[in-house]
C-alpha cells in the first residue's frame, strides 16, 4: 500500500496549478438576475442579466455591488449575492507540456451543463417527474405584488427602500 | 449493477487520491502514467483532470456553489412531490408566495440560484420542508396550527432561514469531494472538446443521488440538528421583526404544535420526527424575545383579511 501510495504521489508530482491574480472582473453566478439603477430589489431594472453574464465591479454599498456591464457599457447595481468574482486560474498540463488558463465563470457555466445532463440521467433512472417542480419554479412574484403587499397591511418598508450610504 | 460498480469505483479511488495530495505536497518528481493505470485511477485525462480538481479547490474554497444546491434541491423537490400530492388551491398557494417572497427579501440571503418558492402539500400531517434550491413545501396540517399571517409568516421564515444557514447544503457537503472531482473531469472533457463526457454521467448521477439522499434523510427522515433548528429559530425572529411581524408569533405556533402532539399522543411522524421538541425551542425564543417590547406595527384587519380569503379554509 505504502509503495502504491508513493507512485501514485509520483504522477500528481508533475503537476502544477497556478493561480493568476484575480482583476476587478465579476459574473453573474445565479440564473436570472437584474442589473438595476439603484441599490434595493424594487428599484428600476436598466438590465436584465443571466447566468455567466461579466460585469466590472466599480464599488459597493450595504450588500450590493456597483457594475458596469462591459458589453454595452451600462452602470447599475447588483446584489452581491448575484455575483461571484471571476477569478482565473492557468492549468498547467504535464501530460500535454502546455498550459490552460480557465476562469471561474467559465467553470460555472460548464458546471451547468454538467447538472442538466445529470438530472437528465437521475430523471429517468429513477422515474421521477420533474414537470412538478418546473411547475413551481414558474411561481413568480412581480415586484409591484411585494410592494402593494407591503403597503396593504403596513409592515416595515425598510426592504422597499435603496441600501444608504 | 453499472451503478454498483461505478460507486464502489469512486469510493475506492477518493481516499487514494486524497492521501495521494498530501503526499503530493512534500515530494517532487516525475510522472510515471502507466504506473498509475495499474491502479485504476488514470485515463487519458488523467492529468488534466486532477490539474482541473486542483484549480477547482483554489477557486471553490470551501462552499458549495450556488448551482450544486440548487439541482441537488430540484431533485429533493421531485422527490418530495412523488410523495405528496399538493394542495389544489391557487389563492391559497399566491398568498403563500408573495408572503413567502416578501419574508426572503427580509432575510441575509435574499438571492438564491433560482430564487425561493413556496408550496402547500395537500396532507395532515404537520411539516414544513425547505431545500438547499429554496423550493419550501408546508403541509395543510402544519398551516392550520396557524390562526394570522403573523403565525404563517413565522412559519414560513423559520423555513426560509434553514435555506439562509444553507443547511441543506451542510447536509450534503460529505460528499463534496467526489463532487469536486467530478466537476474537474467534466469541466476537462469540455475544455478539451471531447466528446467523451457521457462516460462520467454515471458517476455525477451516483453523486447526485448520494447528496439528494441526504437532503431528503434531513427532511423527512432524521431532520436537521437541533441547532439547526435554533439557528432556523433566531433567523425566522430576525426576519419577522425587519418586516415588522410579531416575532413571537413563532413559539405561539410552536405552542399549539405542543398541544397538538400531547392530544395525538403522536411524537414519530412528521414534524414531530425531524423537530426537536417544541418545549426546548419556545424557551430559548422567549429567552431572546425577553426585551422585546412587543409592539408591532402591522394592520392587523388588512393582514387578518387576506389571511382569511387565502388560507381561511384550510
Amino acid at each position: 500500500m505504502r509503495r502504491s501510495l508513493l507512485v501514485i504521489a509520483l504522477i500528481f508530482a508533475a503537476l502544477m496549478v497556478v493561480a493568476l491574480e484575480a482583476d476587478d472582473s465579476l459574473f453573474v453566478q445565479v440564473r436570472e438576475s437584474e442589473l438595476r439603477s439603484a441599490p434595493g430589489f424594487l428599484s428600476q431594472i436598466v438590465e436584465k442579466l443571466s447566468l455567466g453574464d461579466e460585469l466590472s465591479y466599480v464599488g459597493e454599498r450595504a450588500g450590493w455591488y456597483q457594475v458596469t456591464l462591459p458589453a454595452t457599457d451600462q452602470s447599475g447595481w447588483i446584489h452581491e449575492g448575484s455575483v461571484r468574482e471571476n477569478k482565473e486560474t492557468t492549468l498547467q498540463l504535464a501530460g500535454e507540456g502546455t498550459t490552460r488558463t480557465v476562469s471561474s465563470r467559465e467553470i460555472a457555466l460548464a458546471g451547468r451543463g454538467f447538472s442538466e445532463n445529470m438530472e437528465g440521467e437521475y430523471e429517468s433512472g429513477n422515474e421521477l417527474d420533474f414537470s412538478a417542480v418546473d411547475d413551481l419554479e414558474a411561481r413568480r412574484v412581480g415586484p409591484e405584488e411585494i410592494v402593494a403587499f407591503v403597503l396593504e397591511a403596513s409592515l416595515r418598508q425598510d426592504i422597499l427602500q435603496p441600501a444608504e450610504e | 449493477m453499472n451503478k454498483t460498480r461505478n460507486i464502489r469505483s469512486i469510493r475506492v479511488t477518493v481516499p487514494l487520491v486524497l492521501a495521494v495530495l498530501l503526499i503530493v505536497a512534500i515530494t517532487g518528481c516525475a510522472l510515471l502514467a502507466e504506473e498509475a493505470r495499474a491502479f485504476g485511477i488514470a485515463d487519458n485525462f488523467v492529468e488534466n483532470r486532477d490539474a482541473s480538481r486542483m484549480a477547482l479547490q483554489a477557486i471553490e474554497a470551501d462552499t458549495l456553489p450556488e448551482d450544486d444546491e440548487y439541482f441537488a434541491g430540484r431533485a429533493a423537490a421531485a422527490r418530495i412531490l412523488d410523495s405528496y400530492d399538493v394542495y389544489d388551491d391557487e389563492a391559497a398557494n399566491r398568498y403563500i408566495n408573495i408572503l413567502g417572497q416578501t419574508l426572503a427579501l427580509a432575510s441575509t440571503r435574499p438571492v438564491i440560484y433560482a430564487g425561493y418558492r413556496f408550496l402547500i402539500l395537500d396532507t395532515d400531517e404537520i411539516n414544513g420542508l425547505a431545500t438547499p434550491g429554496g423550493h419550501i413545501f408546508v403541509t395543510r396540517g402544519l398551516l392550520r396550527l396557524a390562526e394570522s399571517e403573523h403565525e404563517v409568516a413565522a412559519i414560513l421564515a423559520h423555513e426560509i432561514s434553514h435555506v439562509e444557514n444553507r443547511h441543506g447544503a451542510k447536509a450534503i457537503m460529505e460528499t463534496k469531494g467526489r463532487n469536486l472531482a467530478l466537476r474537474a473531469e467534466a469541466l476537462n472533457y469540455r475544455l478539451a472538446a471531447v466528446g467523451a463526457e457521457s462516460g462520467i454521467l454515471g458517476r455525477g448521477v451516483a453523486v447526485l443521488e448520494e447528496r439528494v439522499q441526504s437532503v431528503v434523510n434531513a427532511l423527512l427522515g432524521d431532520g436537521y440538528s437541533v441547532d439547526a433548528e435554533k439557528e432556523a429559530d433566531l433567523g425566522a425572529i430576525q426576519i419577522l421583526m425587519t418586516l415588522g411581524y410579531d416575532p413571537r408569533a413563532l413559539s405561539t405556533v410552536l405552542d399549539r404544535l405542543n398541544d397538538s402532539e400531547k392530544l395525538a399522543g403522536r411524537v414519530k411522524e412528521g414534524f414531530h420526527k425531524t423537530h426537536p421538541k417544541p418545549e426546548r425551542r419556545i424557551r430559548e425564543i422567549e429567552r431572546r424575545l425577553e426585551h422585546y417590547p412587543g409592539i408591532t406595527q402591522v394592520d392587523d384587519a388588512a393582514a387578518n383579511r387576506r389571511y382569511q380569503d387565502a388560507l381561511g379554509g384550510i
